[in-house]
């Protein structure tokens, strides 16, 4: 059951995910609809993916966490513009 | 022709040793000059610096550097700046250096920069002392870096921020949020320093074009914006 309002909810996992010092992330949106909580964004490795969902589960009792973050791995270089 | 290599917010961890480099292995063929535009760090923690000092030395061309918000997460900047400066990365916050490249004399500036919003909607040096000091710190690193950039006398200028100078690169961002991504001070800077291009992070799901409203182009290369290890910039014929 939701305890807390939505707002409040976004705000406080933000907050955590921010200060969290084995989070620090910044880059992660946060969003809810009726019960659910979607965390949108893409990270480095599963550890950290893992760390946020366990930070926002831990932040908002009673939600349910959906966790739409993806681990990306860096492509090699990118394309070329030229500027004329 | 200058083929400039560029990204930012790359936030290695201690635990991403040999993550960047692999991507790195064509980068003599394709540029002259890397870029890093701040957060380069995920805490600013002199390990972590150690870890992208690792993994941006003994390249085949120069590495110049400004740091980010991330990198002074720890307090310890100056940590962070050292470990790099150690690998030869140059790193630059209001200064400048100047690279020879086929035969031009090629200027970089830096600066972190910071927040305050942009023209018509940013913070005044007024009311609290929080907000003036928040407007003044603004002010401040985009004069060092405009009087680094205007005293460059080379054929090529590049400015190199962490935050953003327009507004442009930021559409995706939320609106509400803009103060906190940069500040028309640093557009201001780039302009009045006669800067040919300006590079900039920090904006993760901002869009990597703009111009500033001098007419100088504007990257954003935040690497959730452009999705490689760096991107090139090709400037002249």
């Amino acid at each position: 059951v939701s305890t807390e309002p939505a707002e409040y909810v976004v705000a406080h996992i933000r907050d955590r995910l921010a200060s969290d010092g084995d989070i620090a992330e910044l880059g992660v949106g946060v969003t809810v609809h009726g019960e659910r909580v979607f965390l949108d964004g893409s990270v480095h490795s599963v550890e950290h993916r893992d760390a946020i969902v366990a930070a926002a589960r831990e932040v908002a009792a009673g939600y349910e966490i959906c966790a739409d973050i993806i681990v990306c791995e860096p492509a090699d270089g990118g394309p070329e513009e030229r500027l004329r | 022709v200058i083929r400039i290599a560029a990204v930012g917010d790359i936030h290695l961890g201690v635990e991403d040793r040999d993550r960047w480099r692999p991507h790195l292995s064509d980068l003599g063929e394709r540029a002259d000059v890397l870029l890093l535009a701040g957060d380069l760090t995920r805490h600013g923690e002199p390990a972590e610096a150690e870890v992208v000092a690792a993994e941006f030395s003994d390249l085949p061309v120069p590495v110049v550097a400004v740091l980010g918000n991330h990198d002074h997460h720890a307090d310890e900047p100056d940590a962070v700046r050292r470990l790099l400066e150690d690998a030869g990365v140059t790193v630059l916050e209001g200064e400048s250096t100047v690279l020879e490249i086929d035969g031009q004399r090629v200027g970089v500036a830096g600066a972190k920069g910071f927040g305050g919003g942009f023209a018509g909607a940013c913070g005044s040096e007024f009311g609290e002392p929080e907000m003036k000091n928040f407007v003044a710190h603004s002010r401040d690193v985009a004069c060092r870096f405009e009087r680094a950039l205007a005293a460059l006398d080379t054929d090529v200028k590049i400015a190199l921020l962490h935050y953003s100078p327009v507004e442009e690169t930021l559409r995706g961002e939320r609106l509400e949020i803009y103060p906190f991504l940069g500040s028309y001070f640093l557009a201001e800077a780039v302009d009045n320093g006669g800067a040919d291009i300006a590079f900039h992070g920090h904006a993760h799901a901002g869009t990597e074009r703009g111009a500033t409203p001098g007419g100088v182009r504007v990257r954003n290369v935040a690497y959730p914006v452009i999705g490689h290890a760096y991107h090139v910039y090709t400037l002249g014929d």
